[in-house]
């Protein structure tokens, strides 16, 4: 009788210390309690049999803090007790569905970082037992090769990825591989197809360059070596009176490039010059850069990097000796000519001259899109300078703004339709038609102070509000210090009044000392007490707005 | 009684031979184990569906997988160790044979008379007679229907029908005289799970069905069944012919070695004993027994033993019950799957089961051997290097300073 009431304390005891172990949260067993499991156990197999079936019932509990504690005790008692060993063993496939993540209708629990810990754990653990206890356990040896071949658990893969897992990872891999040799075989369909109009366009501007510069060297370098005179020339300063010791400088004027005489011949390969080097500088060399960059960003194979960079330098070689040349500044005749047509015609800046601006505006015949464009910047502008307020339309002010301005006619016909204004009412009116000015009785004068209540920082709240600062209340006078200076608002009348013993500096000394928490309550809340305070909570994990969202919007 | 008395009994006459074996056979047969030994080399890539022993020698195991493959096994030991794996003498697979079975392989058997040729059949509708030696087949027969399971008579010697039950309501035979079906057998209502032939008698069958039923048929008679098997033996019924066999499908059957009884298990968790000759129920409650699968499940019986004893599969576990009696003589943990089958071998007293996570195990009488090991090992001189650690790791290591 007495054994069967030891039986009971000792069964009991073997709880309460295993929940205490699971409950504590913390990656390693506290040696001491750990220690008490083992002397109950080693007194007899009735204990270890206990000892299984509640850790068992911890290992299945939706939490991964429990289950990493769970099986670490299971760990400790497994190297430990033949018969453990042998209980665990004829329950494997349960328990390595709780540990590691082989079945996908039951997935671990949270929290994220104690199941990643768990899995990884449990893979390790396996192996080892596996290593150790393999031989001896016929059904622990099937059960790992199950896992191996069946599960395809990785045990030699240290973050103990899921097969999902792994797949997922494939598959994204596979993705952007994909999409990677599809950018590179556009890529490479792009610079065959354009490398050929870039040769083109390389070998005219040299093939010109030739034209307009014969080269100097091919035709005169002969001519030089044949000058027998070109040797003597040294020897014949003292004939000239200069003595060999005399110093001389010699300016040599170097021109910064080639020039070029525009004349009737040439005007039109110098005209056909400039249009491939605009060609080539606009279109072609951003282009060739680009290519560089995505062919290095993509890892594209050598022989096409090699051939972007060819013409790359290519480019660049073909840009520099055009600009050797003084071809970009020549000015042609039929260029002086057409010049008031040009392209590049310089545009009178509208910020600058709001008055030129606006005439232009009203006179000349732009498209209503870019007048409106117009229109809202020079009405900035004008706000800006004017201290007028303007108010968006609405129906009471409907008939005064309508009596101004003509309302735009909508102009119908068969090519396009659009918006018709009144060119002689301005632009203004278009400002108009959204907003009108309302008269206010005083003149707009800005605030002149700033809130100035001392901030958690120690600086002074900067804020500049008429009358009450939305952080610090009603704008007061304050010192240097931010303090107001009035002592009356100093003294706020405290509203819940806290006992002096409610201070927080005493309570946890009186929590430390007797273990009683002596905190008054929040008024209107009832606390409810976490049975397992070092555990994460998952309620709190899950109370995101999103998830809150979600109850409210599918779940109806 | 222990060996010795058992052997000097023999020797003096008090007990016959035949007595002494089935002595020996139960004794072994009750301490079945995971076999720490032996194995079979895995060879499926698929949860296996079927496997058969032949009855010439109890050598060659075949089985039949999820994904079509065929598989054959020499079981037998004749390297001289304990430690033995049974070696992959056949394949037939996706891989290296194109005659393979295109979907699951649900039912395999060998010819009962000789290891030269077996039969299988399959979810893709084929009943294959395949040539052992050759690894093609001589003929395929096509059913009109899924088959989930066929049969042939272990002892015919006047007709060479196979039955096959398939998803079709009715028992077809194929005769492998003529390389098709020769005849339906109509009464089920849904479809046919299992078809036995009793060992006993050529020209009976029995046929278990989705439909609850379990019909005894006589492929002579013109009219439709001898009987069908009533759970209640007639008290609950008006109507003969609404009596059911299980309150659910009727997953596997089989006659005892001597055709007096038959035995069938349900999805309904239980598993029945039927007197062959008046289909009666003979009421022994094995208890509940859980199966997982819809398809059928294949067990066996021990002919040799005394008293005959039922290896159930019941999902991740085999059952081993006496069959008269009903009682539980051991659970055999070792798979992690459902297992689908199982099948005994008399000259070794192994059982062979095979299952849902691509296993075959075996489970042999070993407490003997363990006996026997000790010395054998010795001699071999490494032996006992690895046996050491082994004693000691199924001993408790409570340290010293726990105490």
């Amino acid at each position: 009788m007495d054994l069967k009431l030891a039986d009971i304390s000792l069964i009991a005891e073997l709880g309460q210390i295993i929940e205490n172990i699971v409950s504590s949260g913390l990656k390693q067993i506290d040696e001491l309690k750990m220690r008490k499991i083992k002397n109950i156990c080693r007194i007899s197999d009735v204990y270890v049999n206990e000892a299984f079936k509640i850790v068992m019932h911890q290992l299945s509990q939706m939490h991964s803090e429990i289950r990493l504690s769970s099986l670490l005790i299971i760990k400790e008692l497994f190297q430990k007790s033949h018969h453990f060993r042998e209980l665990l063993i004829a329950d494997f496939q349960f328990f390595s569905k709780l540990v590691l993540e082989i079945d996908p209708n039951a997935p671990l629990p949270p929290p994220l970082a104690a199941l990643k810990q768990l899995k990884v754990l449990a893979t390790k653990t396996i192996k080892e037992w596996h290593e150790t206890y393999g031989e001896t356990y016929k059904k622990l040896k099937i059960g790992f090769q199950y896992l191996k071949n069946s599960k395809l658990v990785d045990f030699e893969d240290m973050e103990a990825r899921s097969v999902q897992e792994r797949q997922r990872i494939q598959e994204k891999e596979t993705k952007l591989t994909a999409v990677r040799q599809a950018k590179l075989k556009a890529l490479n369909e792009e610079v065959t197809t354009e490398e050929i109009e870039i040769n083109d366009c390389l070998t005219q501007i040299e093939n010109g360059l030739e034209l307009l510069l014969p080269d100097e060297f091919a035709i005169h370098a002969p001519n030089r070596c044949e000058n027998p005179d070109t040797n003597t020339d040294t020897c014949d300063f003292r004939a000239h009176g200069i003595s060999n010791n005399a110093t001389f400088s010699l300016v040599i004027d170097v021109q910064p490039f080639q020039v070029i005489e525009v004349s009737q011949d040439n005007q039109e390969i110098i005209r056909y010059m400039q249009d491939q080097y605009r060609l080539l500088t606009v279109r072609w060399l951003p282009a060739v850069f680009k290519w560089n960059i995505t062919s290095a960003k993509l890892g594209a194979e050598e022989k096409l990097q090699k051939r972007i960079l060819d013409l790359k330098i290519k480019v660049e070689l073909t840009i520099k000796k055009y600009q050797e040349t003084n071809l970009a500044s020549c000015k042609l005749e039929s260029d002086l000519d057409s010049s008031c047509d040009s392209d590049l015609e310089t545009v009178p800046d509208l910020d600058n001259d709001e008055e030129n601006s606006t005439d232009i505006f009203s006179t000349t015949d732009a498209t209503v899109e870019t007048k409106s464009e117009t229109h809202r910047c020079l009405f900035r502008k004008r706000r800006r300078k004017s201290n007028e307020r303007t108010l968006p339309l609405d129906i009471d002010s409907y008939a005064t703004s309508q009596s101004n301005v003509p309302a735009p006619t909508f102009s119908r016909n068969i090519v396009e339709s659009y918006w018709v204004q009144d060119p002689e009412s301005g632009p203004s009116a278009t400002v108009d038609l959204v907003t009108h000015p309302v008269e206010l009785g005083e003149a707009f004068c800005p605030v002149k102070w700033s809130c100035r209540a001392p901030l958690p920082n120690g600086k002074l709240c900067l804020r500049k509000d008429r009358k009450k600062c939305p952080f610090h209340g009603p704008i007061v006078a304050r010192d240097e210090q931010g303090r107001p200076k009035d002592p009356l608002i100093m003294r706020t009348p405290a509203k819940d009044a806290v006992p002096e013993w409610q201070d927080p500096a005493l309570l946890a000394e009186i929590k430390a000392a007797t273990g009683v928490d002596l905190t008054m309550p929040t008024k209107g809340k009832r606390v409810r007490k976490n049975p397992f305070p070092n555990l994460t909570d998952l309620k709190t994990l899950n109370n995101s707005s999103r998830s809150r969202l979600e109850k409210k919007v599918f779940k109806r | 009684m222990n060996d010795v008395d058992a052997i000097c009994n023999l020797k003096t006459g008090l007990i016959d031979a035949r007595k002494f074996r089935s002595n020996q056979a139960t004794k072994r047969v009750s301490t079945l184990c995971l076999s720490n030994f032996q194995e079979v080399e895995n060879s499926h890539s698929a949860g296996i569906n079927t496997i058969d022993l032949d009855k010439v020698e109890g050598r060659y195991l075949l089985s039949g997988g999820a994904d079509g493959s065929i598989h054959i096994h020499d079981v037998l030991n004749l390297s001289g160790n304990l430690q033995f794996t049974c070696k992959n003498v056949g394949k037939i697979d996706r891989q290296s044979n194109r005659y393979c079975h295109k979907y699951s392989v649900e039912c395999v058997q060998w010819y009962p008379l000789d290891t030269g040729m077996f039969l299988s059949s399959g979810m893709d509708k084929h009943l294959k007679i395949w040539d052992a030696n050759a690894q093609i087949p001589a003929d395929v027969v096509i059913i009109n229907g899924k088959i989930y399971h066929h049969h042939m008579s272990p002892n015919a010697t006047q007709h060479n029908l196979v039955a096959v039950a398939s998803t079709a309501n009715q028992v077809f035979l194929a005769d492998l005289r003529s390389g098709s079906t020769t005849h339906e057998l109509r009464c089920h209502s849904s479809s046919v799970l299992s078809v036995k032939w009793s060992p006993m008698q050529e020209f009976q069958l029995a046929s278990g069905s989705m439909d609850n039923r379990l019909l005894m048929w006589d492929v002579r008679a013109s009219r439709s069944c001898l009987f069908s098997m009533d759970q209640d033996n007639g008290r609950n019924h008006a109507n003969v012919e609404k009596t059911t066999a299980h309150n659910g499908y009727v997953h596997s059957l089989s006659f005892t070695s001597d055709g007096l009884f038959l035995i069938s298990v349900g999805t309904d968790s239980r598993m029945r004993l039927w007197n062959s000759e008046t289909g009666r129920n003979e009421m022994i409650n094995y208890g509940k027994i859980l199966m997982e699968s819809k398809k059928g499940t294949r067990f066996d019986i021990s002919s040799d033993t005394d008293p005959q004893m039922v290896f159930v599969p019941s999902q991740g576990n085999i059952l081993v019950y006496e069959l008269t009696t009903g009682i539980k003589r051991a659970t055999l943990l070792g798979h992690y799957n459902t297992v689908t089958c199982c099948a005994y071998n008399e000259n070794l007293h192994t059982l062979y089961s095979g299952s849902n996570d691509r296993n075959i195990l075996v489970w042999a009488p070993e407490a003997a051997e363990k006996i026997r090991e000790d010395p054998v090992n010795k001699e071999v001189g490494f032996g006992s290097r690895s046996l050491m650690p082994r004693r000691t790791l199924t001993e408790d290591a409570w340290s010293s300073d726990e105490g």
